[in-house]
């Protein structure tokens, strides 16, 4: 499962449109992501609230705890199965990822 | 609609056990998780009041959403009106509340319900919307406490 936090970081340089608990939207480019969703836009347009007013900005930070939600374009699926599949190649440790715990442990009583 | 092929969890992880490593809210059997929510279609009545309907595919400790093949579900008296809008993610900290939405249960009732044009039926609700907050923050009537009527003045 990708964790929202790494299904942003993985739609850097994507158009996303934000909308921060102002109400107003920010459509832009992602530069970047950190962990607490603060935001670095490029190219950006600004809606007002009421749909009535637009600025264009040519760079914006967004701080993460102002943001209501995001819409990332569908083509982020697409990334995010390539970065899986090159991952899982990669991949060499054939380390079992679904196993109970404690079986990593020493054996006991000759099993 | 609910296209799993890239999203790979639920197809190779047995979700019910609790101890797969990776999946948050696990490991505590009856307590609240949204583990079970995932993959399936969710309704998030978020707290500005909109009501957003998505498939569930991930979500993390502060309860931050990504949701699938969402839209935004305006609902009037009779009519009813989706808005597409792709793959959302929601701060956790602005859902008021979410539940799993019942396939049958809700075509029954949309059934009962009109279809309107997107553009006439969010200029309605946000009109709504404006005419019920305008009120927030009026002064409330001022009362005049007098002692006049006590009998030792």
């Amino acid at each position: 499962m990708v964790l929202p936090l790494s299904l942003l970081k993985a739609a850097q340089g994507q158009p996303v449109l934000v909308e921060l608990k102002s109400g107003d939207t920010y459509n832009g480019h992602l530069v970047n992501i950190d962990s607490w969703m603060n935001l670095n836009l490029r190219d950006v347009v600004w809606t007002s609230r009421e749909g009535d007013r637009f600025w264009k900005i040519a760079e914006i930070y967004v701080r993460g705890n102002t943001v209501k939600y995001l819409r990332v374009p569908e083509e982020i699926v697409d990334i995010l199965a390539d970065q899986q599949q090159q991952s899982h190649a990669t991949d060499k440790s054939s380390f079992p990822k679904n196993r109970r715990p404690g079986s990593r442990g020493k054996r006991r009583w000759g099993s | 609609m609910n296209d799993l092929t890239k999203w790979s969890l639920s197809q190779d992880t047995n979700l019910q056990s609790p101890w797969i490593e990776g999946i948050p809210g696990c490991g505590i059997p009856g307590a609240a998780s949204l583990v079970e929510h995932i993959d399936r279609q969710i309704l998030v009545l978020q707290r500005d009041g909109r009501y957003i309907v998505g498939y569930l595919r991930s979500y993390d400790q502060y309860a931050n959403l990504v949701l699938e093949n969402t839209f935004e579900r305006f609902i009037l008296d009779d009519t009813y009106c989706d808005e597409p809008l792709g793959i959302f993610i929601i701060r956790g900290e602005n859902v008021a509340l979410l539940g799993e939405v019942d396939e049958e249960k809700e075509n029954q009732w949309l059934s009962q319900l009109r279809t309107a044009s997107l553009e006439e039926t969010k200029r309605i609700v946000r009109e709504k919307r404006q005419a019920t907050k305008a009120h927030l923050h009026d002064q409330p009537e001022r009362v005049e406490w007098t002692f006049y009527d006590d009998a030792f003045f």
